[in-house]
């Protein structure tokens, strides 16, 4: 036996031997985690690599991947990964993966160590992109703010025309009746003053009282010419200029109340700035965590596309083409099951990937991952990407029921404030991702209930009352938020039913509220417009009755200025007795005393008509005056 | 302590002592293709396999795997040229399609020019080397033979064997 040749040959074997029992698996391991390490820029941790050839299969145990953008934590974190090589393509050095299974899956665990690679540079993570913060802060609640202080300026009886009118009309007849007043208190000074004067006419001679009882009686008639045409005002213009006011305010009441409906429609708040306000931000942070994982996703997708290229490479290889190709690194399906934080909630999870490759055109069937949670909030997430055509598509489509009440709110509490409860919220995402353009919806179905509305202004309390029953009417509500464009940045639009129930409620809390209002403002209105045309009336007749009567007594007045004329002739002054008192003096001759006689005549008739005796005396007799009156 | 030694011994005097010039020289040989390959496909343990399994020298092998794989990057340059031509030439263009889809092949890493490359030129060298270093091996195996017998260590080891000449020859 030649153990010369033997002993070195069963050495050598025995360290293969060695090496594939104790060292192939350290080695593969090492490898591993140096592969993990360059594709996720972090820590990664590996228990335990186990390896076996009939049949090929690989078990991994406690696999930790620390996070690279949150020292502390893992990215992820799974207990046990069993996989199944297939033979047929190893042989080919193709790695078809039959089946995998990953158990124990859980996101975002903390680690002992910061997880962080000194030689790695740090990248950036996905955040909440600038626009979407952005957009958040542009929801404003101006809308709820805007509508109660235009339903209070509705309440301002200074809009209402009837108020307006009835102020100017109250002002403007106020005005006149002063004015009257001062007339006919003039026009009474000035009877006052005649009657002293004709008294005081009484104590001179019979000539003296003769011209004096001649002026008096010239102011007395323009006097009465005065106050017949302050008179005939009275009777006639002033009524009819009354009625037309009056007519003017009736209009301007019915002005009024068509208002009513107009006002209505354009105090009916905005549905879009509703939605947006109530539900935007929810909407807006949904799009946000599902842009974060699109993006964590596409991150790996290009870090599987990109091996890390080995640190020697020497030559070229020359690819053949083969009779039955694979691709050169395929997982045909893999279970994976575990823990997934909703909320702060741990959700259990099943999950399975199917045609996960490294080449999908030459597989010819697009990757799909399935995602099922149960509890209390169940998701249902499905995710198909197909690079099996020259542009790469993915498609989400997630179904996400959240039993959580979600509280809604617009306004401040110390003004005006809305707030409602969602309940039963059944989400539905269906996306298109087509390279780095994105498009598709999120939408969500749920209960709405426990509206409130308060405010602070006591003057739209009623309003705020009525709006309250009229929301919690409402039973479900829908929302949806579409999207198309960059996936950084893309156009977001969100629409829902919920603004157009909440502005329909508003109108019709609006419906109830300002017609009642209006009516009781236009009652008090009425009562006020009543009030004014009683006492305008009051006024009026009063004033009416008070000028008919100082009328009367300024006619009295100059009646008697003209009686007392009157009595010059008929006896209490007697002007013969004057006439024959002056003849017999000498004063006048034969000649004056005839035409003194013929003035007597013309004084009667003009005491009689009242026309202008002094001046015909003094153009009949120029002389007589002064021969009389020297 | 007797079924430890004497394994190692008896590995040593064939590293050192028990090897005819040929089998030294085919052990050169073989090392200076296995240096030249790149170790990380199946090619370089096939053709280990080969080292161990044939009567060549293992002590010369390795010694010339070692010293050889250290100098290979400066003859990579040449290998890939001649793996590209070969690889790239039409009239083998079958040949190869044919050991692509063979199972196992593709381990081999035949499809990568250097390694393509490499492996040829080391074929080629396999029989110059081993006719141009056997009278080499030839003049020099008595005087390795005496120089490592000047180690305590292989004399120690040797010592027994020696000692069995001895008794045989007296």
């Amino acid at each position: 036996m030649r153990w010369s040749y033997l002993i070195p040959r069963f050495i050598i074997l025995g360290i293969i031997w060695g090496f594939m029992t104790y060292g192939l698996d350290p080695a593969l391991r090492y490898t591993a985690t140096q592969t993990l390490q360059a594709m996720t820029g972090a820590k990664a941790d590996i228990g335990v690599f186990e390896t076996g050839f009939f049949p090929p299969r690989v078990t991994i145990n406690s696999v930790a991947l620390a996070s690279r953008g949150k020292p502390g934590t893992n990215l992820v974190e799974f207990d046990k990964m069993h996989l199944s090589i297939a033979g047929a393509p190893l042989l080919r050095k193709s790695y078809v993966i039959d089946e995998a299974l990953v158990t124990g899956v859980r996101f975002g665990t903390s680690r002992n160590d910061n997880g962080q690679l000194e030689h790695v540079p740090a990248s950036d993570e996905p955040t909440i992109p600038p626009w979407i913060s952005d957009k958040l802060k542009s929801i404003s609640d101006e809308w709820l703010d805007d509508f109660t202080e235009q339903a209070k300026a509705q309440l301002d009886p200074n809009n209402l025309e009837s108020y307006r009118v009835g102020n100017e009309l109250y002002v403007k007849w106020d005005a006149r009746f002063q004015d009257m007043n001062v007339r006919v208190k003039t026009s009474r000074e000035e009877l006052e003053l005649l009657k002293q004067q004709m008294e005081q006419a009484k104590s001179g001679d019979a000539l003296q009282q003769i011209e004096k009882y001649l002026q008096l009686a010239q102011r007395a008639d323009l006097m009465l010419r005065s106050t017949r045409s302050l008179l005939e005002q009275f009777k006639n213009s002033v009524p009819l200029e009354v009625k037309q006011d009056f007519a003017r305010l009736d209009q301007a009441q019915k002005n009024d109340r068509a208002m009513v409906g107009d006002t209505i429609n354009s105090l009916k708040p905005d549905a879009r700035m509703i939605t947006e306000s109530l539900i935007g931000e929810e909407m807006y942070v949904q799009l946000q965590q599902m842009l974060t994982w699109l993006e964590i996703l596409r991150s790996y997708q290009d870090e599987l596309k990109q091996p890390p290229a080995p640190e020697r490479y020497r030559g070229r290889d020359f690819e053949f083409d083969i009779l039955n190709p694979t691709p050169r690194v395929l997982c045909r399906k893999m279970l994976l099951n575990g823990e997934l934080m909703l909320g702060k909630t741990p959700t259990p999870f099943e999950a399975s990937l199917t045609d996960v490759t490294s080449d999908p055109k030459l597989l010819g069937r697009p990757a799909v991952m399935n995602v099922a949670t149960a509890g209390t909030t169940p998701i249902q997430v499905v995710v198909q990407h197909d690079a099996t055509l020259d542009i790469a598509t993915t498609r989400l489509a997630a179904d996400f029921v959240d039993n959580n009440v979600q509280h809604l709110s617009a306004g401040k509490a110390d003004k005006h404030q809305l707030t409602a409860s969602l309940s039963n919220l059944r989400w539905k995402a269906r996306v298109l991702l087509v390279e780095d353009t994105i498009q598709g919806e999120i939408s969500v179905v749920s209960d709405f209930g426990s509206p409130e509305f308060h405010t602070t202004q006591k003057s739209v309390a009623r309003l705020v009352g009525l709006t309250e029953q009229t929301l919690s009417g409402i039973s479900s509500v829908n929302a949806t938020l579409t999207m198309f464009g960059p996936i950084k940045h893309p156009e977001v639009r969100v629409t829902s039913d919920l603004g157009d129930q909440f502005a329909a409620g508003f109108e019709t809390a609006l419906k109830s509220f300002l017609p009642q209002m209006k009516a009781e403002l236009i009652t008090m209105l009425d009562g006020y417009v009543d009030r004014q045309k009683q006492e305008l009336s009051a006024k009026l007749g009063g004033r009416y009755t008070e000028l008919l009567a100082d009328n009367q007594k300024l006619l009295d007045g100059l009646t008697q200025a003209r009686q007392l004329a009157m009595d010059l002739k008929s006896g209490h002054v007697d002007p013969n007795a004057v006439f024959k008192q002056v003849s017999q003096s000498g004063v006048l001759s034969d000649k004056d005393q005839q035409k003194a006689n013929k003035v007597m005549g013309q004084t009667n008739k003009v005491l009689d008509g009242l026309n202008d005796p002094n001046k015909a005396i003094i153009d009949s007799l120029p002389g007589l005056r002064k021969k009389l009156f020297r | 302590m007797f079924l430890i030694v004497r394994p190692i011994r008896i590995a040593l005097k064939a590293l050192i002592c028990e090897s005819t010039p040929g089998q030294l020289a085919l052990g050169f040989a073989l090392g200076v293709l296995i240096g030249l390959v790149p170790k990380d496909n199946l090619t370089a343990i096939v053709l280990g396999i080969i080292l161990a399994a044939s009567r060549a020298n293992l002590g010369i092998g390795a010694a010339t795997i070692v010293a050889f794989s250290f100098a290979s990057p400066w003859i990579d340059p040449m290998s890939h040229q001649i793996g590209t031509y070969l690889l790239s030439h039409p009239f083998l263009l079958d040949t190869w399609a044919t050991l692509y889809n063979t199972p196992v092949m593709p381990w081999t890493a035949f499809n990568n020019s250097v390694v393509l490359g490499s492996f040829v030129i080391g074929v080629a060298l396999v029989y110059p080397l081993y006719r141009l270093s056997r009278p080499v091996f030839k003049l020099y195996s008595e005087k390795v033979g005496a120089w490592a017998r000047k180690y305590w260590l292989t004399r120690v080891l040797l010592g027994v064997e020696w000692a069995d000449r001895l008794g045989a020859s007296g």
